[in-house]
């Protein structure tokens, strides 16, 4: 009972909804993973996926967040993907050539991408 | 509804994990590996050079000093930006960076045929889902040259290229001409001849809604803003690359008939009768366009029709490379004739039912995979180990060079592979300065009978350019005559690599034993012999593969 009220408050919270597609996505995702490259264990397999995620998918899809209203999940998970592969591979190579070593930018530009990414979309809501 | 869309998302991944599991064997089924797989062209060294020295430098500033003939402060004019992010995932995700780079292209190739299905959807989800199956074909040969042929900036500029499909059809967005502006500059960054095909691409698309009244000035208003932000983000490159440009690089803009099988790519390569389907798809994409032309997004087939005419009438230089994507843009024509059948009365039952379509596309998809990724398993497993990829032992002959010389050490290669273009590519990994002897010598030697006084060459990179000190934007060339050593012998050596033994593998699988690879062989032993008898050469390092030879007194008469 309790968990159809749960599942209930997530459908009915848009917030809440996304996050759960967006960890139904990674499961999906890591499974397909493993199944491809199935000589590989599950552990590299989820860490891959998951690293990829919080450094591409999920800055790239706060990103567009404030095309929440035009966009649907999945055209803003694939665009906002793309669109963060850019804005990550310009940003670390000006980021390099004014002096910040590579090895700091997994931590650096996609905080950069969230901030910017909640900004747009509280200036937009 | 939301029924729907969860099934939606499951179809999606499905989808995407037919894709990893189509590129599973070019990998052997591994993620991690003990070596680089599927650097089946020397391009693919060159991009994993590049990305080692930013991994290890920290930034794309200058060269790695071994390509300019260990001088400092040069800078490259190659693409940076897949080579910035190839380091930049090899940190976030701590893989090795061979496997990173072959992993990204496989990743940005299923984003590319991602990104066009969200497009074709924006029209209409069922023909979307119906134009995923040919993608199928995007991983088998030739098209999956794209992965392995080490065109890897090409591909991540063909992510920027169908990014701005879709925003061209989106340019109402909130914030567009900013959003383009970051896709024009990643084209241009990341491999400039994406914008040449965007003018075809965006010109086509531009007139055809000018005439359909669906472009406006306004339109155009939002592409000039974007380009002038591009220009400014793209400035510090683009100073490099037009110097490259003017000295009459290979940007020549020749047709392009004949040469490697994949560069002449066309639509019999489709195979199983689907060429006279997509043929029967893209007169009925013109049929569309008239038909549906209120809709803004029935601007969706000009890309399909520019895709296939503009790489039919204008096959020059690296437009060729759309042909890799020709599964994606032609696979909307193929289900666009489906989608057609099946909106006759005949199918008014089926037409608008969701799961209908998603087991349809699935089946098809499912009949593709029978025909073409069975028939060719074989192959794609064993592709990954042939033309350039190193063999364990000669990989870890390179790492045994890398972590056991100095970095101003110098290296001779008398003998490595048997390719005689850009062979030294395959040095690359040592990081220290290639110096080698041609093979055409060897085979002189071979002819000659005895040891012979050899020519030794050594590889830098054509372009020695630095930027002024006062003005980065200002690149001085300079004359590279001035560091190349001339005259060398084998004494002058720190260390003297030699190949012992012929266990490259051909395309078929079939070790090759005989001829002349075998003689080259045998005179390269008989030269390090001669060698270690000198007191100066010292045995380091020894396996069936290779040996390496320490000169203690180099610059010193030893022959």
């Amino acid at each position: 009972m309790r968990l159809k009220k749960f599942i209930g408050t997530v459908k009915e919270n848009k917030l809440l909804s996304e996050a759960a597609q967006l960890i139904g996505v990674m499961i999906g995702l890591s499974i397909a993973f493993k199944i491809a490259f199935y000589k590989q264990d599950w552990l590299t397999a989820i860490m891959l996926v998951f690293k990829i995620f919080s450094v591409i998918v999920i800055p790239g899809l706060f990103l567009v967040a404030y095309l929440h209203k035009r966009l649907d999940f999945t055209t803003r998970i694939i665009i906002g993907s793309a669109l963060m592969i850019g804005f990550v591979s310009i940003t670390s190579y000006y980021l390099g050539i004014i002096g910040l070593h590579v090895k700091y930018h997994p931590f650096v530009i996609p905080s950069i991408a969230l901030v910017l990414g909640l900004t747009l979309f509280l200036k937009n809501r | 509804m939301k029924g729907n869309k969860a099934l939606e998302g499951i179809f999606i991944i499905a989808y995407i994990g037919i894709f990893l599991w189509m590129c599973g064997p070019f990998l052997k089924y591994l993620v991690i590996h003990d070596r680089p797989m599927a650097f089946v062209s020397t391009d693919s060294y060159a991009w994993y050079t590049y990305s080692k020295g930013i991994y290890d430098s920290g930034s794309f500033k200058y060269t790695p000093s071994f390509l300019n003939l260990g001088m400092e402060g040069f800078t490259s004019p190659e693409p940076p930006l897949f080579l910035q992010l190839n380091a930049f995932m090899a940190h976030a995700t701590g893989l090795p960076l061979y496997d990173i780079q072959i992993l990204l292209v496989m990743l940005m190739v299923i984003l590319i045929i991602l990104i066009f299905f969200v497009i074709v959807r924006s029209y209409n989800p069922f023909l979307a889902y119906l134009s995923l199956p040919l993608c199928i074909i995007t991983f088998t040969w030739p098209f999956d040259a794209s992965i392995i042929f080490g065109i890897i900036p090409a591909v991540f500029g063909f992510v920027f290229l169908f990014v701005s499909f879709f925003m061209m059809l989106n340019m109402d967005l909130k914030y567009s001409a900013a959003i383009m502006g970051l896709v024009f500059s990643a084209m241009v960054m990341g491999h400039t001849v994406r914008v040449f095909e965007f003018v075809f691409f965006g010109g086509v698309f531009i007139i055809i809604g000018f005439v359909l009244k669906r472009v406006n000035l306004g339109f155009l208003k939002k592409l000039a803003i974007a380009g002038g932000i591009a220009s400014i983000t793209t400035v510090y490159h683009l100073v490099i690359f037009w110097q490259r440009y003017s000295e009459g690089s290979s940007f020549n803009f020749v047709p392009l008939d004949q040469g490697a099988r994949y560069l002449t790519i066309t639509l019999k390569d489709f195979k199983f009768g689907t060429q006279y389907v997509i043929l029967a798809g893209l007169a009925l994409c013109v049929y569309f366009l008239i038909k549906e032309r209120k809709n803004i997004k029935c601007l969706i087939f000009t890309f399909p029709l520019t895709g296939f005419l503009l790489v039919h009438f204008f096959r020059v230089n690296k437009i060729y490379q759309v042909t890799f994507f020709w599964p994606s843009l032609l696979g909307l024509a193929l289900g666009l004739v489906i989608f057609f059948v099946l909106r006759l009365n005949l199918f008014s039952v089926i037409q608008d039912n969701k799961i209908f379509h998603f087991w349809l596309s699935l089946f098809i998809a499912w009949l593709l995979i029978l025909q073409i990724h069975y028939a060719s398993r074989g192959y794609r497993e064993i592709i990954s180990d042939t033309g350039t990829t190193p063999n364990q032992a000669q990989w870890s002959a390179l790492m045994w060079i890398r972590e056991n010389t100095k970095p101003d050490d110098k290296i001779l290669f008398v003998y490595f592979n048997d390719y005689p273009e850009d062979f030294e590519y395959l040095l690359f990994p040592t990081e220290r300065q290639m110096h080698y002897i041609p093979l055409e010598d060897i085979d002189f030697a071979l002819k000659q009978g005895c040891i012979v006084n050899h020519i030794i060459k050594d590889y830098s990179v054509p372009f020695f350019y630095k930027r002024d000190p006062d003005f980065p934007l200002k690149i001085v060339k300079v004359d590279k005559s001035q560091y190349v050593r001339s005259n060398m012998t084998v004494c002058d050596f720190d260390y003297v690599y030699g190949k012992r033994s012929v266990d490259t593998i051909d395309i078929k699988g079939v070790n090759r034993q005989t001829g002349i690879f075998d003689r080259r062989t045998e005179y390269v032993v008989n030269f390090m012999n001669e060698l270690k008898k000198r007191d100066n050469f010292e045995l380091v390092f020894l396996i069936d593969e290779a040996a390496i030879l320490k000169n203690n007194r180099p610059g010193e008469a030893c022959v």
